[in-house]
């Protein structure tokens, strides 16, 4: 909900109950008033009609005014609404009446005066209406406020969300926001730049501390790997010293690959520019098939391949081997003995699918670093992160499937074939 | 043979020039660009092993130097940074090959060889090994006259095994010569084994020696003695 929209509504529903509050107070008031007046009016036509009647007239116009000779005396003087039938059909009118006493030459008299109160109906009626009118005038004057604020007032600060929206902490685009006469939204503004700012020095700062890290990591390992290879050849080790050189190395081993795996990614999120040519996936697949062969022979796979149509597509001839050999890797390592692979080319499409166990978690995660689905301890859990991060780079959609317990990655090749 | 060592990481160039030391190669080790820069102008060496970062320069300007001034040596770049366009620029600067840190010793020993053998005896050179004499041109093996038909991958693994002879070569190092650096990340080397099993039949129906040891647990080792 917009933000316009949800200070209107609270607007619209505290307007509603002080236009309520108003209505109903207004209605007693103007009530109280006309009866007020009404009784004063009746006091006095009351009056006068005992003036007549002293004068020997006795003026009775029903049903407005009624003198009636009585044998009681009643000193109370009465207002009372009533309703009076004119014909038998009718409901009847209201009236207000004012019933009075009087003792006149030894007689009695009980003088009545009314007066119609059908006008006071009408005058609430009109009153209520002109309410009710101005309510709804005053709820197409909000809307329309509304709309002129969000565009004018607000203007700056969708602006600046825009821009927020567009901003990236790996661009080296700095983040410009326009000025604004309001207040808040300029405080706002200089807040998010600041905030910007500090953001990006400290991403580069961290990005740069690891880029360096990665770097300076490579030189100790070298030694480390040269002199265990060095205390390997040495003839006087134990079957328990050559145990303790393996899983060092191996370790060592481990920790190298994840550094140089870093490296790479830290390369493709830096953009940095790869040299293109123009690559035939086909025979690509051909070398990376034939590179791993031994590997799919090993766990007997079955490997099926179909293509329909030859694709060219200009990228890194470096990126794209470590693209596809990474998709390839993984379709054998995490497939099971005597299973499956299949690649299909078809269009602009590659579909690489393998037999495997049933992934426990969302397979959108399997682009994540450092994710591991299985508690193998060779793999790093980098190659997926690495492949996507390539696919950014090129532009090729790419989508991970597991169904009919077969896992798919299929990569489809826009812009650049 | 005269090897000219280029490495600014002393503790590194200390345990290259042990390694590849036992080859009767004269060894001389420069930790800075002007230390290899004088050495370079002074002598001649049949293979230089070139770092490309250097506190007081580029290795690459040495390559240049080397093509010039040395046409006959041979080149390896080594370099801790992995880019392409270094591996690309070294390559076309002249350098027979390229090794990126961290290496194997024996993986960096084969290669010297290799070149070494393309530098000096135009690739047509033989490997004799007792009984077993190698073709590196042909890629043929030959014990007692007689071809051993072998695959490729067997081939490999031999012409590695007999570059470090003497020497334990771990399953990963034999996996990263011939798979690729990458073949590691697979948890199952079998097909290693496989291999190796095959071409020590090949070799001894021909009548050969078994002289690939398997040591315990970790690798194998071709031992003469």
């Amino acid at each position: 909900m917009k933000l316009i929209n949800k200070i209107s509504r609270y607007f619209l529903f505290v307007s509603i109950l002080v236009f309520i509050v108003i209505s109903i107070g207004l209605y007693f008031v103007i009530e109280n008033t006309i009866t007020e007046e009404t009784d004063e009016q009746l006091t006095n036509i009351s009056q006068k009609a005992i003036q007549e009647l002293k004068s020997g007239k006795a003026v009775s116009f029903s049903p407005f005014v009624e003198i009636i000779p009585v044998n009681q005396v009643n000193d109370k003087n009465e207002f009372k609404d009533v309703l009076i039938k004119s014909d038998e059909e009718d409901d009847g009118e209201p009236f207000r009446q004012l019933t009075t006493f009087v003792n006149m030459n030894g007689k009695n008299y009980k003088i009545i005066v009314r007066i119609s109160l059908i006008e006071k109906g009408d005058m609430l009626f009109s009153i209520l209406t002109v309410a009710l009118a101005a309510f709804l005038l005053f709820i197409l004057i909000l809307y329309f406020t509304n709309k002129i604020v969000s565009k004018k007032i607000l203007k700056d600060f969708y602006d600046t969300l825009k821009k927020l929206e567009n901003f990236s902490l790996k661009s080296d685009d700095q983040l410009h926001l326009t000025n604004s006469k309001i207040k808040e939204f300029e405080q706002l503004n200089k807040s998010l730049l600041f905030l910007a700012d500090k953001a990006k020095s400290e991403y580069r700062s961290l990005k740069e501390f690891s880029e360096e890290m990665n770097h300076e990591i490579q030189t100790p390992i070298s030694v480390i790997k040269s002199k265990l290879e060095l205390l390997l050849q040495s003839n006087d080790l134990s079957e328990d010293n050559l145990a303790l050189l393996d899983t060092s190395l191996k370790n060592l081993s481990k920790l190298e690959r994840t550094n140089k795996s870093l490296l790479l990614l830290n390369k493709l999120e830096h953009k940095d520019l790869f040299e293109s040519a123009r690559i035939n996936l086909v025979e690509e697949i051909d070398n990376v098939i034939a590179a791993h062969n031994d590997f799919i022979v090993s766990k007997k796979i079955v490997l099926s391949r179909s293509q329909k149509n030859d694709i060219e597509i200009k990228a890194n001839r470096q990126l794209i081997n470590i693209l596809l050999s990474n998709i390839i890797s993984n379709a054998i390592k995490h497939n099971v003995n005597n299973g499956k692979i299949d690649i299909k080319l078809k269009n602009n499409e590659l579909i690489i699918s393998n037999t495997g166990q049933v992934p426990n978690g969302n397979t959108e995660k399997f682009f994540e670093r450092f994710y591991k689905e299985s508690a193998s301890t060779e793999s790093v859990g980098l190659g997926l992160t690495i492949v996507k991060k390539i696919c950014d780079l090129y532009g090729i959609e790419i989508r991970n499937d597991f169904s009919d317990n077969l896992h798919s990655v299929s990569l489809r090749f826009g812009s650049q074939v | 043979m005269k090897i000219l060592l280029i490495e600014d990481e002393k503790e590194l160039a200390k345990s290259v020039a042990e390694f590849i030391g036992k080859e009767n190669y004269l060894i001389e080790t420069a930790h800075r660009y002007s230390d290899a820069d004088e050495k370079i102008s002074l002598n001649e060496y049949d293979c230089a092993l070139v770092d490309l970062m250097l506190p007081d320069g580029s290795g690459l300007d040495l390559v240049k130097m080397l093509k010039k001034i040395q046409p006959k040596c041979g080149i390896i770049i080594i370099t801790a940074k992995n880019t392409i366009d270094d591996k690309l620029t070294g390559l076309d600067l002249g350098a027979d090959d390229y090794l990126t840190k961290p290496f194997h010793l024996a993986e960096l020993n084969a290669r010297i060889k290799s070149v070494l053998r393309r530098r000096l005896f135009d690739g047509s050179s033989e490997i004799i090994i007792n009984e077993i004499s190698i073709d590196t041109e042909k890629r043929e093996v030959i014990v007692n006259n007689k071809i051993v038909e072998l695959t490729k991958r067997e081939y490999d693994i031999l012409l590695f095994f007999i570059s470090n002879k003497e020497r334990v070569l771990t399953k990963e190092s034999i996996v990263e010569h011939i798979w690729g650096d990458d073949a590691n990340a697979f948890d199952n080397f079998d097909f290693v084994y496989t291999h190796i099993k095959n071409l020590r039949k090949k070799l001894i129906e021909q009548g050969a020696n078994d002289y690939i040891k398997s040591v315990y647990g970790i690798g194998y080792k071709l031992t003469l003695k």
